[in-house]
């Protein structure tokens, strides 16, 4: 039982870095046209430059955590974090922003801005049930 | 000992992994910028051809599955085989032609 609940466990960390894998390369690509998208949006233009690296870059950096079996956990909290901050910017966009840009890839850019929350949300709650999992086990272990 | 096998056979999959969703991003991005036109699209005009519909060519049908004629039967004539001229066309320049009906980018 525990062998399967790990196994859960590292196929919902293999499809968070799946997406992240994918999301980095299409920014990094095609950087000029994401840091043109960014420069246009409101309330993120000052620091458009900036973010325009630092994005793709975090989800680098959260794709090595989540490789490395030791570091997923880890890679778990930061992927959640990441990704509610793409949720509030989304939400944010809709909101406040005139113009929609989006730079997403693969299925999500058939996507209308709801689904995209809807998906993200989902990737959130799917990592939150695998930490859940990995502790729930851990704990078992403790008992007996 | 067992578990560091694990590890690594688990490391070794997420690497495949990453490579799958990358590799799959990266055809996406070139077939939008439509890159991929040339490796599609058999040379429309090989040796002087005029007669020759570019859009017969398309990765749908590919010349190697077709039978031999149009530009390609030019390519036969001089004794190369389909798969040849096949590959023939996956060196030709760049058609700018050809590469404007690529979709756009999204802005």
């Amino acid at each position: 039982m525990e062998k399967i609940i790990n196994w859960i466990e590292y196929g919902i960390c293999i499809l968070c870095l799946a997406l992240f894998a994918s999301a980095a390369y299409g920014k990094l690509a095609d950087h000029e046209t994401f840091a043109a998208g960014l420069s246009r949006v409101s309330f993120i233009k000052g620091a458009a430059v900036y973010l325009a690296w630092l994005v793709p870059f975090a989800e680098l950096l959260v794709v090595a955590l989540l490789v490395v079996p030791g570091t997923q956990r880890l890679g778990l909290y930061c992927f959640i974090a990441l990704m509610a901050v793409f949720t509030g910017y989304i939400v944010g966009m809709m909101l406040w922003a005139e113009h929609l840009p989006c730079h997403c890839n693969l299925i999500i850019e058939k996507l209308s801005w709801e689904g995209h929350i809807w998906f993200n949300l989902g990737f959130i709650a799917l990592s939150i049930f695998a930490l859940w999992l990995g502790r729930a086990t851990k704990n078992q272990k403790t008992i007996t | 000992m067992k578990n560091l096998s694990l590890n690594i056979k688990k490391i070794a999959l997420s690497l495949l992994v990453v490579g799958l969703a990358v590799g799959t991003q990266a055809f996406k991005n070139a077939e939008k910028e439509g890159k991929l036109v040339d490796l599609y699209w058999f040379d429309s005009n090989p040796i002087g051809d005029t007669q020759t519909n570019p859009n017969q060519y398309l990765s749908g049908d590919s010349p190697i599955s077709q039978p031999c004629s149009g530009a390609s039967a030019a390519y036969c004539a001089r004794g190369f085989t389909l798969a040849q001229t096949h590959v023939v066309g996956l060196y030709r320049q760049p058609n700018i032609a050809f590469n404007s009906g690529a979709p756009a980018k999204k802005p």
